[in-house]
């Protein structure tokens, strides 16, 4: 092809494939390539996501991520993250969102999007490890997603939970779908019930008295 | 398990979806990867014009860099290139007016700024005028600068990347961000948009974006950075470093270029 040939397009970008648990058993056991891999991968994700945290501030972004890939690594290498329970993104996830509550509640404020309450993921003693809280959430994701191995939920169900998820009140649901707004109600209950099972069936499940509706 | 405490699970839930997603977009450079084969394929050769040399730190001092950018455009209107029928999500790679009959057509009226979709970038290779790209190891150090002018709505207009040697010899890493107003853009290839974004890359020639490919792959890298970084240069240059091998230098400048 001649140099001075623009092609009309450029040849569409392909998305690097996700990492799978052999690259992080192999980087587990020693091969260098495969902990680069890791670390190509997932370190400027969360230097980005720190950034956005931090609303730009650099330089505690990239100790935040520094200190976040540490923990990832340790985790990885000495056994305590398994890649067959939780994708390594989402631990990776949890591992940043952890080491971002702990920044926050050391710098002794209150983060810039949400207050700590709604950032943390939960009191459950259980929950200690970095991995736990991985699981969790990928049970959360799963229960969301659309194949089988969901929560069964409907597509409208799932949109439900996602809005509400992301602050929308019953009316406001209720005016995308064109619901009364008690309806948007009760389909939304009916959603976080499918989820609320599907989590419990998986051993994610809280005490009785937590159970109670707001 | 409360509503409340269920819907933060969710809502984090949603989070970890979308930091995979940002960890597996398709915008990385392939900088070690990519052969010359590739990059002549994708890399048109810039065209021997007169260059339109402007110098940001003498402009910014007495006048407004837009208006002196579209004079020189005006003065120079054979560096404007349109990019009519580009796709969403397809920038297009353009360097020059050589072949206008390649899908490319001379701007009408180049002063007035471009109508062009958020998603359609013009990029303004110059591959190959980085020092020795053509026969060398690739070892020796250089420096090229990325120049991303942005339209009012953030949009990228248009990327422009060029080799540049620093007169005092320093490296980046000796540098102050405000260093990068003494840059002289050989091009500005399109009608001057709203803000320009300068990013210094510096580390073995090998390693770095030279291509116009792989200049748009740093654009893209950046992309956020109004929005996230607001006039922090350093939370620029870190978003850029995300994209590119961990051995490089890497120094950044965001220039407001219309008045608002």
């Amino acid at each position: 092809m001649p140099a001075d040939h623009i092609p009309d397009k450029d040849p569409a970008p392909v998305s690097p494939r996700p990492l799978g648990p052999e690259v992080c058993r192999a980087a587990a056991a020693g091969d260098h390539a495969a902990f680069t891999q890791l670390h190509d991968r997932f370190s400027a994700g969360l230097v980005r996501l720190f950034l956005k945290r931090t609303n730009g501030r650099d330089d505690v972004a990239e100790d935040l991520a520094q200190r976040a890939w540490t923990l990832v690594w340790d985790a990885i290498r000495q056994g305590r993250y398994d890649p067959d329970r939780a994708s390594l993104s989402t631990f990776v996830y949890a591992v940043g969102n952890n080491v971002w509550l702990q920044h926050l509640r050391k710098a002794g404020r209150q983060g810039p999007q949400a207050p700590l309450s709604e950032m943390d993921l939960g009191s459950d003693p259980r929950l200690d490890e970095d991995a736990q809280r991985s699981e969790l959430l990928q049970c959360v994701r799963e229960a969301l997603s659309e194949g089988e191995n969901g929560a069964g939920l409907t597509p409208e169900e799932r949109s439900i939970a996602r809005w509400a998820a992301s602050g929308l009140s019953d009316r406001d649901v209720a005016r995308q779908l064109g619901l009364a707004p008690s309806t948007a109600n009760v389909k939304k209950r009916a959603a976080f019930e499918k989820i609320r099972r599907y989590l419990a069936v998986r051993g994610h499940r809280e005490t009785g008295e937590e159970q109670g509706e707001r | 398990m409360d509503d409340r405490r269920l819907t933060n699970l969710i809502r984090l839930a949603m989070e970890a979806e979308a930091f995979e997603a940002d960890v597996n977009r398709p915008a990385g450079l392939r900088l070690v990867e990519s052969t010359p084969e590739e990059r002549a394929a994708l890399v048109r050769v810039t065209p021997s014009v007169r260059p339109s040399v402007f110098s940001l730190r003498r402009i910014g001092t007495g006048f407004s860099l837009a208006a002196c950018a579209a004079l020189g455009w005006f003065l120079y209107p054979q560096t404007v290139t349109t990019a009519p029928n580009a796709g969403p999500k397809q920038p297009v790679v353009a360097s020059g007016q050589s072949n206008p009959g390649q899908g490319y057509q001379r701007a009408s009226k180049p002063w007035l700024p471009s109508r062009r979709s958020a998603d359609n970038v013009l990029v303004s290779g110059a591959a190959d005028r980085v020092p020795g790209d053509a026969a060398d190891a690739g070892d020796e150090v250089v420096c090229v600068v990325v120049a991303i002018f942005k339209g009012d709505q953030g949009d990228c207009r248009c990327v422009h990347i060029q080799p540049h040697a620093w007169a005092d010899g320093r490296s980046l890493d000796e540098r102050d961000p405000t260093d990068l107003f003494d840059v002289s853009l050989k091009n500005t290839c399109g009608p001057v948009g709203d803000s320009l974004l300068l990013v210094a890359v510096e580390g073995p020639r090998k390693m770095l974006p030279r291509s116009a490919s792989e200049a748009e792959a740093l654009a893209d890298c950046v992309q956020e950075a109004p929005m996230v970084c607001g006039g922090s240069p350093g939370c620029v240059a870190s978003l850029a470093r995300g994209c590119l091998p961990p051995n490089v230098r890497v120094l950044a400048q965001s220039v407001q270029l219309a008045s608002r």
